[in-house]
């Protein structure tokens, strides 16, 4: 009888593999609100990074529209201001051309600006093509290195 | 036979009794691994509701500074003179910075006048000719300071020829608005760069820190917005010196 007693006791505690699945439970659970966390963390960070690429690109597009068609062709060898064409070129914080000033996680992105001119019936144009992507040393969370956003205009030569 | 009974009875209930009660070595450890698992629990429900409170003010800080570049985009590039019979055209006429009354940005003001977005015509005599011209609209960002805070209000104040004042709180965060003119190749060539810096600093630290000894480390929130935008009306006028100006600025129509 009192044998029978020991034995119901020790069975009504928690045994090791319980304890350890109720761990692991519990461990799932806070890996996955983490995740979560940290997941809402960087899309956050990718929406602000996402603004800040539309706006270097929107940037030299606006300046070549206030400058024209002519102008930009007419400079395609060069470049303009410092903008420099058909190659990789890092942003920086201050244009030392321009004194336009950027935020310091423009310095995050790189700009290849690639120029491409048109021609049609005695009319000219000029395909612009602004591509962004994030510099190999600061690599911004949300663009990955292989990843880039474009966007493009044509400016036609005033008649 | 009874009393055999009885007493094996008495002795069941009391060892019964004695094996449901809690001690209070279980109640400690109860309470010891409780508060083992509470207190992780809690500090990542903390960081989590912390995480989650900061993710939804920087996309609201987004939303907020996407909308003032964007009206301050539109101003910029509908910015004109108005006409009082023959100009000169300046590019510095085209906007007013006003800092005489500012301590700081707080009281600082951005003025100039831009056309409507509607495309009707005015009739309008000047210097006795009768004309048609678009009309115009004056418009102002004024920085105010505000209490308890060391961040700035934003304020745009719209005013139409005979139409009342429209006001408008574009933002109570501003901790930075710059707009200035930038030249890019020639004399000619000028266009403005925007900036504008929106935070948010959390109520528990806003009477430990000031904004401006403050940075991103110490829990604030800061988000940058900048623009470049060129002025339409000064594009045509100083690209196109002989050209009619009256596709724009309405110097067009006489009629006796």
């Amino acid at each position: 009888m009192a044998r029978c007693n020991f034995s119901t006791k020790s069975q009504s505690g928690f045994s090791f593999i319980e304890a350890m699945l109720a761990t692991l439970v519990l461990g799932l659970l806070a890996a996955y609100i983490f995740m979560m966390i940290s997941e809402s963390n960087r899309g956050t960070t990718n929406a602000y990074q996402q603004y800040l690429a539309e706006q270097i690109a929107r940037e030299p597009l606006e300046i070549f529209r206030f400058l024209g068609c002519k102008k930009v062709l007419d400079n395609q060898a060069q470049g303009l201001a410092d903008y420099k064409f058909n190659e990789w070129q890092k942003v920086a914080a201050i244009s030392e051309a321009t004194g336009i000033e950027r935020p310091d996680d423009a310095t995050k992105f790189e700009r290849k600006i690639t120029l491409t001119p048109l021609s049609k019936d005695g009319t000219e144009g000029i395909l612009i093509q602004i591509d962004i992507r994030s510099s190999a040393e600061g690599n911004p969370l949300g663009f990955e290195p292989d990843q880039q956003m474009s966007h493009s205009t044509i400016l036609v030569a005033q008649p | 036979m009874i009393k055999n009974f009885l007493q094996l009875h008495v002795r069941k209930i009391a060892t019964n009794a004695n094996r449901k009660a809690i001690t209070l070595l279980e109640i400690a450890i109860a309470l010891a691994i409780t508060t083992i698992i509470a207190v992780p629990l809690l500090y990542l429900y903390q960081s989590g509701l912390r995480s989650s409170t900061s993710g939804v003010v920087s996309i609201d800080m987004l939303s907020e500074g996407r909308r003032i570049c964007s009206q301050i985009h539109d101003d910029l590039k509908n910015s004109c003179i108005p006409y009082r019979g023959g100009f000169g055209l300046r590019f510095s006429d085209l906007l007013e910075a006003d800092f005489s009354r500012a301590a700081g940005l707080a009281g600082a003001e951005y003025r100039l006048y831009r056309h409507t977005t509607t495309p009707e015509l005015l009739k309008k005599t000047v210097s006795g000719q009768r004309m048609l011209l678009r009309p115009i609209m004056h418009v102002r960002y004024r920085l105010e300071k505000m209490q308890n805070s060391d961040l700035l209000k934003l304020v745009r104040i719209e005013s139409l020829d005979g139409a009342p004042e429209r006001i408008k709180v574009l933002s109570e965060r501003v901790s930075l608005l710059k707009i200035q003119p930038g030249k890019i190749a020639d004399d000619q060539s000028y266009l403005w760069n925007v900036k504008l810096q929106l935070a948010y600093i959390p109520e528990r630290i806003q009477t430990e820190i000031s904004f401006a000894a403050s940075d991103r480390g110490q829990g604030v929130l800061i988000s940058d917005f900048y623009d470049v935008v060129y002025s339409d009306f000064f594009k045509s006028v100083s690209q196109n010196p002989l050209a009619p100006r009256n596709w724009h600025t309405g110097l067009t129509f006489q009629r006796n």
